[in-house]
């Protein structure tokens, strides 16, 4: 996962400065030391101040640590670490197969990664947060550090138990495919294991501020004609003509653009088709960066490699409504950049390099920091 | 208890300890002791004790203690890092407490160092846990053999915690000449468990479901009405202790035509039994409905709007549900309650279809949450 911090237009900046003085505060003083215990740890992303938002699907929450990492006190390392996988399990004593990685993320402040990991086979596996700086690898005691959960907003429940002695546990539960802070907000996109459901929700932070969380359904047309409800699997944020926006990857392939204005109570949205990433593949990771004054979105794909982007192009966009002859898209350009391959996670390093997880050839997973291409 | 460990001591050992506030590193305080022993909760943690010297430094004792895990028992802890965990010391033993317990069928060398980087080891061995294979694949839903051609997902029930990330290799799809089906699962690193691991919803990748998507355009739909499947899930999943499933697991259907319309419950049949009595209520399905989902957007209450607590059934095929009452039904008038994203197997929702063609609106959607149904509970005749 990526830091999703948008460039602030000078009209939201005043607004936010207007409507919550706080603002400008440390955003990590009204966090407090929780002896925080994840129940999982699925997708990870940095917002401003080393504050490291975690998605804990199982216990349906939203956790914000300060880290503490502001990268005041220990020089910047490039991340560089082989066998990331075996050295995350000798760390937590296990084996190697008995750990799984859910997700990478980069203190923009530090360029320490952040990874999180469950340890064990089961749902039930404990959690961490293991950190890379440079070659070392070290476990997050959580028990020390200041942090904020927030309730992921209860399901459609239908008033769960069912009478004495047959209480049944609830057995839905949601999946958390991405987050990101974006603009005082943490935007978690998530699939539910029952209903096709196609949430995301809008969270403002601190979580203890006065704003109020928004859940809105994602849409998908085709052929300005069908209408489906379309989860997400992954999402970024940028800025379209001035506007700040999502680029997100549906479930069922095509690239959206959705502005973020759109995100209001009760809103049903349906994003502008912009891309579709093809047929067998699955996009995993998106980052957003400049080069020789140029901005571009780089695609981590399952089967695809990577794709490269020019955000320009999704400016320019006036969005797929029809299908061209021979089954192609008259989608935004892509270049597939060699080289970049077996990449399981991707992140921003820095303005000019990119940390990645890349699956070698036998099969473990080496963290490489790579120029942005 | 001391656990059985596999133990050698090399010959030279030095030890770096500070005793005092400026003595020197002493090297007289051999030989130590570094035990496993179980804590009173049954983790073990490591044991470091026998310190000749009268006063131990306890920040260098801690620098100087380390546990890795062995992967390689020729190359133990190169290149890798020490078990995280937490020190404790009092009454002059070193207590090391991984943070997390340790694995069985693991081997693990504690190590104290020396101020030269020599070390005396300890290697102790966990013993294997003997896996047996009892966990089997207990039901898959939807029950039925015929399913429409835009099914939308499978949940496989198992009569144990499970695995997690070897759902896909282990499930596939054949067609009827045993055929493997390519790509016809959602494949999501967030695998679909339900919180005890011991259901898995497995979607029919939506791309190939949605009219006017790319994947439905070049490949094709997973489907084809009138054709048969089998679904197939391998013995060699592992349970989440690590045994294989006792067997494979084959489910066949055959499918029928896409079902694009939403579930109506005006159309359901209810049959509403008499007061005075435990009877259930029951209500048959057109067609047959998502299995989770009756669970959970399906309830009755009572005039006063409370909520009739009771034994919820899901009758086979999915065609059918019934509430059995905690207390006998009282005269009076009732609402059958339908939480408006209740699906068929489709995924077509109450509340709308799981495609809407915006050109052809069959009807209008239905915007509220929840639907209901009156119905009235008779007094007994007598």
């Amino acid at each position: 996962m990526k830091l999703k911090l948008l460039a602030c237009l000078a009209l939201t900046c005043s607004l936010s400065i207007s409507l919550n003085p706080a603002a400008a505060a440390d955003l990590t003083a009204g966090m407090k030391p929780a002896k925080l215990e994840l129940k999982s740890a699925g997708p990870v992303a940095f917002g401003p101040d080393g504050i490291l938002f975690v998605a804990d699907p199982l216990g349906a929450t939203v956790h914000a640590i300060a880290t503490g990492d502001t990268g005041k006190s220990a020089k910047r390392k490039a991340v560089s670490l082989e066998a990331v996988d075996r050295k995350i399990a000798a760390a937590l004593g296990t084996a190697p197969d008995k750990i799984r990685i859910s997700d990478l993320a980069v203190n923009p402040l530090s360029g320490v990664a952040y990874l999180s990991v469950a340890r064990g086979s089961g749902v039930a596996a404990p959690a961490a947060i293991v950190t890379v700086r440079g070659d070392q690898l070290e476990l997050l005691d959580l028990s020390i550090l200041k942090s904020a959960s927030f309730a992921l907003s209860s399901v459609p429940d239908a008033k769960a138990s069912t009478g004495r002695g047959r209480r049944r546990e609830s057995a839905r539960t949601q999946a958390v495919t991405d987050l990101g802070y974006v603009n005082g907000r943490v935007l978690v996109a998530g699939m539910s294991n029952e209903e096709f459901s196609s949430s995301l929700r809008s969270i403002p932070f601190p979580f203890a501020g006065s704003g109020k969380p928004v859940s809105v359904e994602i849409y998908h047309g085709a052929h300005g004609r069908f209408e489906t409800r379309s989860p997400v699997r992954t999402f970024v944020s940028l800025n379209v003509a001035g506007q700040p926006y999502l680029v997100a990857a549906y479930q069922c392939t095509p690239l959206v653009t959705i502005p973020l204005s759109d995100i209001k109570p009760g809103a049903q949205l349906k994003g502008k088709t912009v891309a579709e990433l093809g047929n067998r593949n699955r996009p995993l990771d998106m980052i957003v960066y400049t080069k020789a004054g140029k901005e571009y979105m780089l695609i981590a794909n399952s089967s695809r490699g990577i794709m490269k982007v020019s955000t320009v192009d999704l400016e320019k966009s006036p969005g797929i409504t029809e299908r061209v002859s021979g089954g192609g898209s008259k989608g935004v350009p892509y270049e597939t950049i060699k080289g970049w391959k077996g990449i399981l996670q991707l992140d921003k390093a820095d303005d000019t390099t990119a940390l990645v997880m890349r699956e070698t050839e036998g099969g473990s997973f080496n963290l490489e920091t790579l120029p942005l291409p | 208890m001391k656990s059985a460990a596999v133990r050698f001591v090399p010959g030279a050992v030095v030890l770096a300890l500070l005793c005092g506030c400026v003595q020197p590193v002493r090297e007289d305080i051999c030989p130590v002791r570094i035990d496993l022993v179980a804590s009173e909760d049954g983790a073990l943690h490591f044991e470091v004790s026998g310190f000749a010297a009268a006063r131990v430094d306890e920040a260098s004792l801690r620098e100087s203690f380390r546990v890795y895990t062995i992967f390689d028992k020729r190359s133990a802890g190169e290149g890798l890092p020490a078990i995280a965990g937490s020190y404790v010391f009092g009454e002059g033993v070193l207590r090391f407490r991984p943070r997390f317990p340790l694995e069985a069928g693991l081997g693990y060398s504690a190590r104290l160092y020396s101020s030269s980087g020599r070390f005396e080891e300890t290697r102790f061995d966990i013993p294997r846990k003997e896996l047996e294979r009892g966990t089997i694949v207990a039901a898959v839903y939807p029950s039925v053999d015929v399913l429409p051609e835009n099914l939308l997902k499978f949940y496989i029930h198992f009569s144990a915690p499970m695995s997690v990330g070897m759902a896909y290799e282990n499930t596939r799809l054949l067609d009827s000449n045993g055929k493997v089906v390519k790509y016809p699962f959602l494949e999501l690193d967030e695998e679909l468990w339900d919180p005890r691991g011991r259901r898995l919803t497995i979607f029919i990748d939506p791309g190939r479901i949605k009219q006017g998507v790319l994947p439905n355009e070049v490949v094709g739909p997973v489907f084809k009405e009138g054709e048969s499947y089998t679904l197939e899930i391998s013995d060699h999943w592992k349970d989440a202790a690590g045994a294989r499933l006792r067997s494979s697991f084959r489910k066949s259907f055959r499918v029928s035509e896409a079902d694009r319309q939403s579930p109506l419950p005006a159309a359901w049949k209810l049959s509403a039994p008499e007061a005075e009595s435990r009877e259930p209520l029951k209500l048959a399905f057109a067609a047959p409905l998502d299995h989770a989902l009756l669970h959970r957007l399906l309830w009755v209450e009572n005039a006063a709007g409370e909520r009739v607590a009771g034994e919820v059934r899901v009758e086979a095929g999915e065609r059918g549900w019934s509430l059995r009452p905690d207390t006998s039904w009282r005269p009076g008038e009732y609402r059958l309650m339908i939480f408006s994203t209740l699906e068929d197997l489709a995924g077509n929702g109450i509340d709308k279809p799981f495609e809407v063609d915006v050109f052809e609106q069959v009807r209008e959607r239905v915007e509220s949450k929840t639907v209901s149904r009156a119905f009235t509970i008779r007094p007994r005749q007598r």
